[in-house]
């Protein structure tokens, strides 16, 4: 049988992803080859085998030998390169394009998130599919997440197998469906979800896939009121992505240019902006800037005005202070005051005398 | 005679603009369901303030606003103290009964050929209950039994006696927003969306430097409508109700909002004014809309579906929107205030406003280029783009026959326009469809009002001037 490679061959650091033609024979499927890189985990291989064996058993005889394509099937050891218990094979539709295992995918290119809205539906789709099929035939998988998520470029298919475990009271299937909408999440919006689901990211979700923040909040819900996985797929089957060019940054879309008409009106609309402002401005001016204070000059650093100066800009009095500053300190000051006053009687006595 | 203990001497009544002495006005508890006045807690108010109250009835105590407690507007204290100086200018309010009403309504009537003015609306009227003990007071306020909640005979008229929550009294800063639009334009989906996701974006609100929380017990009020209950509840979205004509004139819901971003933290009760459209293009409802001079902002709230009719896109509305009929009231009153108190009429009115485009989906659902920019935009809280959203919606109007919805831009000092929709989808049968429903950006005009109020700081959407507000030089 000749062998060829479908896709590139990934390596998440504990298991190595290659993928082959049916060996069957079947043109529509392909095959994939799970290796451990550590020989320690060999053992957990060999066991998530065996697990695998068991569901897809179940599921064949649950379904009446058909094989959902939105589940990987266990292909039995001795067929092809399924006699090393290192190895574990697979079977998975071969879709259109190179098929890949979500989480190496990511961790080699982390720009992979978010997906298109189209691609979260299909995901959110055949996720929940699978896991109806699985719980309807009491297993459940244990480990919904971007490891055990294989896309082909057509469907998205749960192919890991090593927490599945058979869940006859429908338990831990809950479990399932909200690990589901956790994964729904990371690949919408490119981040893992911590936590609740918050309002804001609801209507995130919604504003990509017009429901899906229903869909995911309703799969969060408390165990005894949440929805059960075949419910999932109902309401998953509803989602509307929403239109990529309605949904991104306008900011960024290009604008077009206005026409005549626009334009008139986009300057109508600035003038009056202008307007407002200014009104506004006349309404509550802004307050006044506080008066300069300007540093007191050193009066050592003034030249002195003469004592004339002083009499002309300010009269009598300033001058003859002056005149008295002039003279000298504090103790000549009585000796200029009595000059002074012997001088003002000697000026009166001579008027008197004249006028008498 | 005393007044509250936590009340001040006066307070102003949003909706019918008076002027209240606390030592008069009675204090009651009403039902929440029912409105109706259950019991008389005037004195015990008196002697404890709301402290008194116990507490389950705390939400539930009003201020009585009656005729007797509203001081004459004329009084050195009173509401519009000062007009007396040109009485004549000041339109008479009178009811078409004849009978004298103590309320200032400043030009309500001026056109409404039914109303004789039947004596001065500046004095105060007669006491009801006839008695007068010399100095002007009728002094057994709120100490006698009397008969609750008189049935309403008026539908055109604001009740009387009309109620305000206690503890919107104590509080001295509010922002009283009114919801002004036509029938089913709208408003009230607008405003249940506007509220809902008020409460759910406190992280988001803190960052812009606002803490809100319900005002008093309005919140549980308020959800306790079954048709609120049922728009909110994901697992319902029915459609709310039509809003009557006599439902009666008090605000809706009101919040506490918390401003921090200004450096001490300033509380302000915003409340919201909600009533039937059609009032609002019924020129004999006007005694009824007379909290919409007291209004400080305004959002006008435009139906985008008047754009298309049953044969497709249309040059021009469907109905009238009533904006005119508003606004033109407002001026009117603003021209007699400022003849009154001899000042000079500002060219624009002096309150922000946002004109809202409401149920925007279905402008997207036709692939109206400006909606589609904006609509399913994430940026409620990306205020710094309102000014360039506000051009794109008036280019819009202005070239799609709708520029009637732009009279509120040149005619208010500050204004905004906005795309959104509360819904997302178009109600069929009284049910949104689950999956589609979302509020879309019913938050971004609320917020853009907060800032053209300096509630939040108006820099973040690059406004100035703002009253206030420490503005740039």
């Amino acid at each position: 049988m000749t062998e060829y490679a479908t896709g590139t061959v990934q390596e998440d650091g504990r298991y190595r992803y290659s993928f082959r033609a049916d060996s069957s024979g079947g043109s529509g499927r392909a095959e994939v080859l799970i290796e451990t890189v550590d020989p320690q985990l060999t053992e957990e291989l060999a066991a998530e085998a065996a697990l695998a064996a068991e569901a897809t058993g179940a599921v064949m005889d649950g379904t009446g030998g058909r094989f959902p394509r939105t589940l990987a099937e266990y292909v039995e050891a001795g067929t092809g390169a399924n006699s090393s218990r290192s190895t574990l094979v697979l079977r998975v539709p071969r879709g259109r394009g190179q098929l890949l295992y979500l989480e190496p995918a990511i961790q080699d290119n982390p720009r992979l998130l978010p997906v298109t809205p189209k691609v979260v539906r299909k995901i959110a789709v055949d996720v929940y599919e699978a896991l109806a099929v699985l719980h309807s035939v009491g297993y459940a998988h244990g480990a919904v997440n971007t490891s055990s998520l294989l896309w082909n470029r057509r469907e998205a298919v749960l192919a890991r197998y090593h927490r599945v475990i058979s869940d006859p009271d429908g338990r831990r299937s809950s479990i399932d469906v909200a690990d589901a909408a956790r994964l729904l999440y990371h690949v919408a919006t490119g981040r893992p979800l911590s936590g609740e689901l918050t309002h804001s990211a609801h209507r995130e979700l919604n504003s990509r896939v017009s429901g899906l923040g229903d869909l995911v909040a309703a799969a969060l819900d408390p165990p005894d009121r949440r929805i059960s996985a075949a419910e999932a797929r109902d309401r998953a089957r509803q989602l509307v992505p929403v239109e990529e060019n309605a949904q991104s940054d306008a900011a960024s879309a290009p604008r077009r240019e206005d026409t005549p008409e626009e334009a008139a009106a986009r300057r109508e609309f600035r003038e009056l902006r202008v307007e407002q402002q200014d009104a506004r401005r006349r309404r509550h001016p802004p307050e006044p800037l506080p008066e300069p204070r300007w540093p007191t000059p050193d009066p050592g650093l003034l030249k002195p005005r003469s004592p004339w100066r002083v009499l002309l800009d300010e009269g009598v009095g300033p001058a003859a202070r002056q005149l008295l500053d002039r003279a000298g300190g504090p103790a000549t000051r009585p000796l200029a005051v009595g000059t002074a006053a012997v001088l003002l009687v000697i000026i009166l006595g001579v008027l008197l005398g004249r006028m008498l | 005679m005393s007044r509250p203990v936590d009340l001040p001497p006066t307070v102003d009544c949003p909706y019918c603009l008076a002027r209240i002495d606390t030592s008069r006005a009675r204090s009651v508890i009403r039902d929440i369901a029912t409105q109706e006045v259950k019991g008389d807690v005037t004195d015990v108010v008196r002697q404890h303030g709301l402290i008194g109250v116990a507490p389950y009835n705390r939400g539930n105590t009003y201020l009585e606003c009656t005729r007797r407690v509203r001081l004459d507007p004329t009084s050195a204290t009173g509401y519009g103290a000062g007009l007396l100086d040109e009485p004549t200018t000041v339109v008479v309010g009178g009811s078409g009964d004849g009978e004298p009403t103590t309320a200032f309504t400043g030009g309500i009537d001026f056109d409404d050929p039914d109303d004789e003015p039947t004596g001065s609306p500046l004095s105060l009227d007669d006491d009801v209950d006839g008695e007068d003990d010399g100095d002007g007071w009728e002094s057994s306020t709120g100490t006698q039994p009397r008969p609750v909640l008189p049935t309403q005979t008026d539908e055109n008229e604001l009740p009387d006696p009309h109620y305000l929550p206690y503890e919107y009294c104590q509080i001295r800063r509010t922002l009283n927003i009114g919801l002004i639009g036509t029938t089913r334009s709208g408003k009230s989906h607008l405003l249940a969306a506007m509220l809902y996701r008020l409460r759910e974006e406190e992280r988001r609100l803190a960052r812009l430097g606002v803490h809100v929380e319900p005002f008093a017990e309005m919140w549980e009020h308020y959800m306790q409508r079954e048709d609120i209950a049922g728009f909110l509840a994901p697992d319902r979205r029915t459609a709310l109700r039509r809003t009557n004509r006599t439902d009666p004139v008090e605000f809706r819901m009101a919040y506490t909002v918390t401003s921090t971003w200004n450096g001490e933290p300033t509380d302000c009760v915003v409340s919201f004014f909600d009533v039937a459209g059609e009032l609002f293009l019924d020129a004999k409802a006007r005694r009824r809309l007379q909290f919409i001079y007291g209004l400080d902002a305004y959002i006008f709230v435009a139906d985008s579906q008047a754009l298309y009719g049953w044969d497709g896109k249309r040059r021009g509305l469907l109905h009238r929107s009533g904006f005119d009929e508003v606004i033109n009231q407002i001026l009117q009153n603003e021209r007699h205030m400022a003849h009154a108190t001899k000042q000079r009429r500002e060219t624009f009115l002096p309150k922000p406003a946002v004109v809202v485009l409401a149920k925007a989906d279905l402008l997207l659902a036709q692939n109206e280029y400006w909606t589609s920019r904006w609509l399913e935009r994430d940026d409620d809280f990306e205020l710094e783009t309102v000014d360039e959203e506000s051009e794109d919606v008036y280019v819009y109007c202005a070239t799609n026959g709708a520029r009637e919805w732009l009279k509120p831009v040149s005619a208010f000092e500050d204004a905004t326009l906005h795309f959104t929709s509360a819904t997302g989808c178009e109600e069929r049968d009284g049910h949104y469809n689950k999956r589609k429903f979302r509020h879309m950006r019913v938050l971004r005009p609320l917020l853009a009002l907060f800032a053209m109020t300096g509630i939040i700081d108006p820099k973040t959407i690059n406004h100035a001037y703002v009253p206030g507000v420490r503005d740039p030089r």
